[in-house]
């Protein structure tokens, strides 16, 4: 390499550890709020100056409510006690030496196929990830270095050439979703790394958490990435449902909805009413007590399909005809409610009345 | 002597440790990692890539990070 070509990357990799490393330092003195909350304690003081107050006047009706008070207002400072003896628990920030950034951004280059830093954060990409034969592609890891919190790592990971699963667009990688990177196992080295300023350890322990597949875990199955199987036609795609008779789980394609109850059953389970023509499941799919030709229930007629219904004899005909007759000649002269079946008798005793 | 031993695997550690002069790469590892494999581990003396029997010296920097690590 040509001495001022070398010179020249020198200046720059000096240049970025000397922003990483000011970025580090802000990240540092931040100051750690260690303040008890005056307003929560202020409240508690008037809770209890309250109830004390409806307690010596023997106020029973009001003093329910200056025990729930006193009590809400209690629990909100022993919280606050609490997020503060954490808040001091914590190791403090380190901020690693302007030597120590440059030799760790200087072993980064060699690791990793780029770095870079956009705004507050280093950015590092990754070599390309192949999991179990699926090609994933390179992954960009993004940390913020400015920011102090040390409960969310502020760490995002981003495809360069997104593959994600068929079923989730966000899930690009088995263990990564919406930009964020479900570490299990790492999680606790990574803060580790990160409360220490380690950059180069930080990124080796994500880069080996990519590199890694852990099937019970994953946000998406490999075996589900280019689409889940139908249990029918045997295609993949990206959303099944389960039907409702067999449990078996099947592609829109491949399922019915019951005319009947709405329930989901696959082709293989539905069948067709010989009355209506309409698809059903089988619970609402009976076969005629003459024929044994499937009917739903609404094509049934006292356990009989239409085609197997005894043929009416003539009295019944006058009877249906007489009974039609009554009902258009009522339809005709009052065209309000119905008539009342029963006569209430002239007899009754008028002293049932309401 | 004294380096700075950092393992990524657990809950992670990095701290100075007291070794003894002499001591190589290996018989670090093997007293430190009792339960794991080398080829399982990316291991760097001063931040490089190392042999196992490399002689660590006064100030080294150690690192041992395992190179499976199950996500959640």
């Amino acid at each position: 390499m040509e001495p001022e070509h070398q010179r020249q990357r020198q200046r720059a990799a000096w240049k970025l550890a000397v922003s990483v490393h000011r970025l580090l330092r802000s990240r540092a003195s931040q100051p750690v709020s260690t303040a008890l909350s005056e307003s929560a304690w202020e409240e508690l003081r008037r809770a209890e100056h309250r109830l004390n107050f409806v307690q010596r006047h023997e106020w029973h009706v009001a003093l329910g409510r200056a025990q729930r008070r006193f009590e809400q207002a209690r629990s909100a400072v022993v919280q606050r006690l609490e997020h503060l003896a954490q808040r001091c628990d914590e190791r403090p920030l380190v901020i690693p030496s302007l030597a120590d950034v440059a030799r760790d951004l200087a072993a980064l280059e060699e690791e990793f196929s780029s770095v870079a830093l956009d705004d507050d954060e280093l950015v590092v990409v990754s070599e390309p990830v192949e999991l179990d034969g699926l090609r994933l592609g390179e992954f960009e890891l993004r940390l913020g270095l400015a920011t102090a919190s040390r409960r969310d790592l502020p760490l995002t990971v981003v495809a360069v050439d997104p593959h994600p699963a068929q079923s989730n667009d966000a899930v690009v990688h088995p263990h990564v979703s919406d930009g964020r990177l479900c570490a299990g196992e790492g999680q606790a080295p990574l803060q580790r790394a990160f409360v220490d300023g380690r950059l180069l350890d930080l990124f080796q322990i994500a880069a080996q958490i990519l590199a890694t597949y852990n099937p019970g875990s994953a946000y998406v199955e490999l075996v589900d990435w280019e689409g889940i199987r139908c249990a029918a036609c045997d295609d993949l795609v990206a959303e099944l449902a389960s039907c409702g008779a067999c449990g078996d789980d099947v592609c829109e394609g491949c399922a019915t909805t019951c005319a009947r109850c709405d329930r989901t059953v696959c082709d293989g389970c539905s069948g067709v009413c010989t009355g209506c023509a309409e698809a059903c499941c089988p619970n609402c799919l009976h076969g005629c007590s003459a024929c044994g030709r499937p009917c739903c229930d609404d094509c049934l007629d006292e356990g009989r399909c239409s085609d197997c219904l005894p043929e009416p004899n003539e009295e019944e005909l006058n009877h249906a005809e007489d009974y039609e007759t009554l009902a258009s000649e009522c339809a005709a002269s009052d065209p309000g409610p119905a008539p009342q079946c029963a006569a209430i008798p002239a007899a009754a005793d008028a002293s049932l009345l309401p | 002597m004294q380096i700075l031993f950092i393992n990524n695997d657990g809950a992670g550690y990095a701290d100075r440790l007291d070794i003894e002069p002499a001591t190589t790469v290996a018989q670090l590892f093997a007293h430190q990692v009792p339960y794991g494999k080398p080829a399982d581990y990316l291991i760097r003396v001063n931040r490089q890539p190392t042999t196992s029997d490399q002689v660590l010296h006064e100030g080294d920097r150690v690192s041992f990070t395992p190179t499976k690590i199950e996500g959640a």
